[in-house]
């Protein structure tokens, strides 16, 4: 399956300034497209604070880093998770565990931006958050094609106000919200209509893209993405399968957005700083996102999504192996896991291992940029494609990033 | 710290180092007085319009100018009152002494500069002191003190947050404090020159090389923060023997252990400073900048009319960049008051003012238009309101204060808000929300619908929201 491409927008943004256009400066990629790239959709699981890699996806039972928690066998023979994520353990065969990622940025803002963007943040240059490249590679669409849900937003920076994050903490805010103008729809036509002849007199002017923006809200109103927000209409049972919890909440709405036809999904789980207390910490964290990930892989497979829908866990960065006078785990940089699948992502690989201690990366360390490299690849996007940058030169997607071939080959 | 800037002038010493900085950057004497009438604002696009073959666009009514007007002085649209008091004796330059000597004005301005200086970035941990950074801009503008004394007591501030409104400038980056950040800010503030790309590799398009940046950067190294979050003191420690010394564009060292009073004399005395602050009040007034977007000063955007902003430059030069001598001089040119209304858009036409720029509302623009409107302020809160329309827009820089904003969501928000319920004949709504009469085809389309309908419509239309 090849990803479509889509056709680049060019008007109708003057207002922004430099900052509104981003448009492809090479279009001559399609044929260099990766086989096997089938990815459209892209659901993030955002561990804000730091997730201990050791008591999730790399865990190190009997040493003397390791804490108190077991691991346990999963779907995948011969590779073990942390015990309190039974569920997602059994689930293992859909999701590759990348144990090698490695980078020097400890600080939770700055990491935070390079776990989003895949670059350090260097001066007033920003660089646009994967979601909102996936939504400028999606192309036009009637509805927000990058939605946070309980999650820190990221900006689309050069992409364009278009691909901004749509953000969501509460899905019956927005809902009620969405309702609202649903029963101003009669007064907004009014307002157009009304408004015809300044537009004729100031016709091609600044307020174009305003014009865009309104007619696109009133158009939001009665479809499916407007729909998705009433998580209350799914039926119980899925519900229950969910759990209960925001985060339980944020999952299903997650869901329900992809099916609508969103192309990047943010959900956020804070709490991972765990400098003090961690293991009591992490064990209610993993067991508040075991469940709803769970029903989501679910889910996503049952609608035959998942192979089309890259879903990536990931946090700023991993924690010290070392336990602190506080029972904690401080910022540690040097080890993270991502966990990846979906999207033609081959399930069941674990990539990179650290040693007995969990201090250091024993083979394949993975760049940030790598990361990114192949998450794009999987979506038919080279690393060093190029968009038009706020200064008008050409900034690659990724910052030198190179595949991992041995994640996503089949 | 404010007092001891108040009389600025600089000393013998501050002087000798003036002496050395190339004559590019600074003036050492004062530029030729400037002879005839032809040069002025007006004279000046007159020319060039000629020479361009470009029609400029009529003048606006009286009724437009008012609206246009009050929304740059006084942050809000005119009332019915105002209007009909002005429609009668159309002074426009009364009218712009009246409004520069109003309490709005500082106070509106004062938010305005407050979004360029620190926008509406929220710090966990060292929030800057806005409330107090406005009352002290306020403070400066409502006394008329000369930009150049405003700027340098901004980069020099020192003290706690809690009791200098100015340092809140230079707090703005105490999280994860960065000489660079600094240095990029103040730049881009104060001298309309972009160095972000000199941070990381010699700038693509123009002169600055990496190497300018660091050396300039080390006039911030020394800025050291402590204290606590609400009592941040803002102080430098300068180290006794720096193995390098800060130096500024124009190839001058620091030559004192007080790295920031030297930068901000550099700064202020220079050539770059006028044109920025020139080329800033005209970008605030007339929505576009002689040089645009007009934080950036390069080879690659040159002046649309450079006489225009030599003549400006040299006025901002000789009184020391004086505010209020700067609006009334825009202001009451026919630049100012020309019409934005042009069916066919022409960007040639647009780029040398031959016709106006349509400006969005700020926040707080809106806020305060929508109270004059209805009589009464929504039920949302002031603060409450700005916050939805700007902290929620990611990342954004506002130094360029008319860029356009809005989100989907920002849409939404104000779609959906709950509005003061609305009263008077279709004549009055018009008067109050657009400062004009209907036209009979909207009389017709208003016909059998509610005051509140109406003032929805009025509200949240494009002519509400742009100024125009």
């Amino acid at each position: 399956m090849t990803f479509p491409r889509r056709s680049f927008f060019t008007a109708g943004l003057g207002g922004l300034l430099g900052y509104a256009f981003a448009h492809r400066v090479n279009p001559l990629f399609a044929d260099k497209v990766p086989d096997g790239a089938s990815a459209k959709r892209c659901l993030v699981l955002w561990m804000d604070g730091g997730p201990s890699q050791i008591e999730t996806f790399d865990p190190k039972p009997g040493a003397a880093t390791g804490g108190p928690f077991q691991s346990v066998d999963t779907a995948v023979p011969g590779v073990q998770i942390g015990e309190h994520l039974p569920a997602v353990a059994k689930r293992m065969d859909r999701l590759s565990v990348i144990r090698s990622v490695t980078s020097d940025n400890g600080a939770h803002g700055s990491a935070n931006y390079l776990l989003h963007t895949g670059f350090s943040r260097e001066g007033g240059f920003l660089r646009p958050a994967a979601g909102a490249v996936l939504s400028q590679e999606a192309g036009q669409a009637a509805f927000p094609n990058y939605v946070t849900v309980g999650a820190q937003a990221f900006g689309p920076a050069y992409m364009g106000a278009r691909h901004a994050p749509f953000s969501i903490n509460d899905a019956a805010y927005a809902l009620g919200l969405f309702r609202k103008i649903e029963r101003r729809k009669e007064r907004l036509r009014f307002m157009r209509e009304l408004g015809r002849e300044f537009e004729k007199e100031h016709n091609g002017q600044r307020l174009s893209r305003r014009q865009a923006v309104v007619e696109k809200i009133t158009e939001l109103v009665d479809t499916p993405f407007m729909r998705a927000l009433d998580v209350g209409a799914e039926p119980a049972a899925n519900q229950s399968r969910y759990g209960r919890g925001d985060f339980a909440n944020r999952c299903l709405l997650a869901r329900r957005l992809l099916e609508a036809g969103v192309t990047t999904v943010e959900v956020g789980l804070t709490g991972w700083d765990t400098h003090t207390n961690n293991f009591n910490r992490t064990k209610a964290l993993c067991r508040t996102l075991d469940q709803p990930w769970a029903a989501l892989l679910d889910d996503l497979q049952a609608s035959g999504l998942l192979d089309e829908t890259v879903v990536l866990w990931l946090g700023e960065f991993g924690r010290t192996p070392e336990i602190n006078g506080s029972q904690g785990r401080d910022h540690y940089p040097l080890v993270s896991n991502v966990v990846l699948g979906g999207g033609g992502i081959p399930g069941g690989r674990v990539i990179g291992e650290s040693d007995a201690t969990g201090k250091r990366i024993l083979r394949d360390p993975v760049p940030i940029p790598d990361l990114f490299a192949t998450l794009f690849s999987v979506f038919g996007m080279e690393p060093d494609q190029e968009f038009t940058n706020a200064f008008g030169a050409p900034a690659e997607v990724t910052n030198h990033g190179t595949v991992l071939k041995d994640l996503v080959s089949l | 710290m404010i007092g001891r800037w108040k009389s600025y002038t600089p000393t013998v010493r501050h002087c000798s180092l003036l002496l050395v900085c190339p004559p590019f950057l600074v003036w050492v004497c004062a530029p030729p007085a400037v002879a005839d009438d032809s040069a002025s604002i007006d004279g000046i696009l007159r020319d060039t319009w000629q020479r361009h073959k470009i029609h400029a666009a009529p003048l606006c009514s009286d009724a437009e100018y008012l609206r246009r007007l009050s929304l740059d002085l006084a942050g809000r649209i005119p009332t019915t009152d105002e209007l009909d008091l002005f429609v009668q004796s159309p002074d426009r330059a009364a009218k712009v002494d009246e409004l520069l000597h109003s309490n709005e004005f500082p106070r509106f301005w004062a938010e305005l500069w407050s979004s360029v200086l620190t926008d509406y970035h929220h710090s966990r941990f060292y929030p800057p002191n806005r409330l107090l950074l406005r009352q002290w801009l306020a403070a400066q503008f409502r006394n008329n003190r000369r930009f150049t004394n405003i700027a340098a007591d901004l980069i020099t501030a020192s003290g706690t947050v809690d009791k200098n409104g100015a340092v809140s400038f230079l707090v703005r980056h105490a999280d994860r404090y960065d000489a660079e950040r600094v240095t990029v800010r103040i730049s881009q503030a104060f001298l309309g020159i972009r160095l972000d790309c000199a941070v990381c590799h010699d700038h693509p398009f123009d002169r600055w090389t990496q190497e300018d940046f660091r050396s300039m950067k080390r006039f911030f190294e020394a800025v050291d923060f402590s204290g606590s979050r609400e009592r941040l003191r803002v102080r430098d420690v300068v180290p006794r023997a720096a193995s390098r010394k800060p130096r500024f564009l124009s190839g001058v060292t620091a030559s004192t252990t007080q790295w920031r009073e030297e930068f901000a004399l550099y700064a202020t005395n220079s050539q770059a400073f006028s044109r920025n602050f020139a080329n800033r009040m005209w970008y605030l007034l007339m929505g576009r900048g002689i040089v645009d977007p007009p934080d950036d000063f390069s080879t690659q955007h040159p002046p649309a009319v450079p006489a225009l902003l030599d003549y400006l430059s040299d006025v901002a030069h000789r009184n020391r960049c004086d505010l209020r001598a700067m609006i009334r001089l825009i202001c009451t040119s026919d630049a100012y008051s020309r019409t934005s209304r042009r069916s066919q858009p022409d960007t040639k036409a647009q780029q040398v003012f031959a016709y106006r720029v349509l400006k969005p509302l700020t926040a707080e623009q809106l806020y305060d238009s929508i109270a004059v409107a209805y009589g009464t302020t929504p039920q949302v809160a002031r603060g409450d309101f700005i916050k939805t329309f700007t902290v929620r827009t990611f990342g954004q820089d506002y130094t360029n204060s008319w860029t356009y904003r809005e989100l989907d969501q920002h849409l939404l928000d104000k779609f959906s808000l709950d509005l003061p319920s609305a009263r008077g004949t279709v004549s009055e709504l018009f008067l109050r929300f657009l400062s004009r009469q209907a036209s009979p085809r909207e009389r017709q389309l208003c016909g059998g619908r509610s005051a509140d309908e109406i003032a929805f419509a009025l509200v949240h239309s494009n002519e509400f929201f742009w100024y125009h």
